[in-house]
């Protein structure tokens, strides 16, 4: 699953540090989503997207590997 | 969300204390016949079968304190450590914590089955006597490399 955290980060202009707070999680977490290493939980997804004011469809997208 | 129920970091350190001791005291008493305190003891068994007389439930055995003593000890050593939190605990440490144990379990079986095809004879027997610490073992060698492996990552 590939995902827009990263550019999402950058619009918003917050460090990995100040998104792992906002949502509750380590920033080896946030660090790990960027590089496509881990799959959120819908609950961590949710927050993600309430956060940025995007939908979840609008923030991740599966890929040829989820197929 | 529903998470695994977790005890607090604070008892990692001693959890760590507990299972580093009593690994060390088990290795020297099962290697070197190393026993500090020399001290048998009367406990209730809930099963009993000596080696040459008929086997007895709800009863009473004399045994040896020190193995007792640090097999109990490095349990709860393990129990402690495999089940508290790290310090900044979150969905993904929980998600590598159960992705350990599942590697723990499998490796675990891997390696007694390779026994059960391989050693035979008193071998076989201490082999499931190690088998005691294979699945704290491996879970821990697997949870902080790649709890590392994260970490790496970020810088």
């Amino acid at each position: 699953m590939k995902n827009k955290i990263k550019i999402e980060r950058a619009i918003h202009n917050l460090t990995q540090e100040e998104l792992a707070q906002k949502i509750g999680v380590s920033r080896q977490t946030i660090n790990a989503l960027e590089a496509n290493k881990y799959v959120p939980s819908t609950v961590l997804a949710l927050k993600l997207s309430q956060l940025f004011g995007k939908s979840v469809n609008d923030l991740f997208e599966l890929d040829a590997s989820d197929v | 969300m529903i998470q695994v129920p977790l005890l607090s970091n604070a008892y990692k350190p001693f959890g760590w204390i507990l299972f580093a001791s009593s690994f060390i005291l088990a290795i020297g008493n099962l290697f070197g016949n190393i026993d500090f305190l020399d001290v048998e003891v009367k406990l209730p068994a809930l099963y009993y079968e000596p080696v040459l007389s008929a086997p007895r439930m709800f009863t009473w055995v004399n045994t040896e304190l020190f193995p007792t003593l640090v097999g109990s000890l490095f349990t709860i050593g393990s129990i402690i450590l495999i089940f508290s939190k790290e310090k900044e605990e979150d969905e993904m440490i929980g998600f590598i914590r159960l992705n350990a144990l599942l590697w723990a379990v499998g490796c675990n079986a891997i390696y007694l089955l390779f026994c059960f095809l391989f050693v035979f004879g008193v071998a076989f027997a201490n082999i499931l006597v190690y088998n005691i610490a294979t699945i704290p073992l491996i879970f821990l060698a697997r949870f902080y490399y790649q709890l590392y492996k994260a970490k790496k990552m970020n810088t």
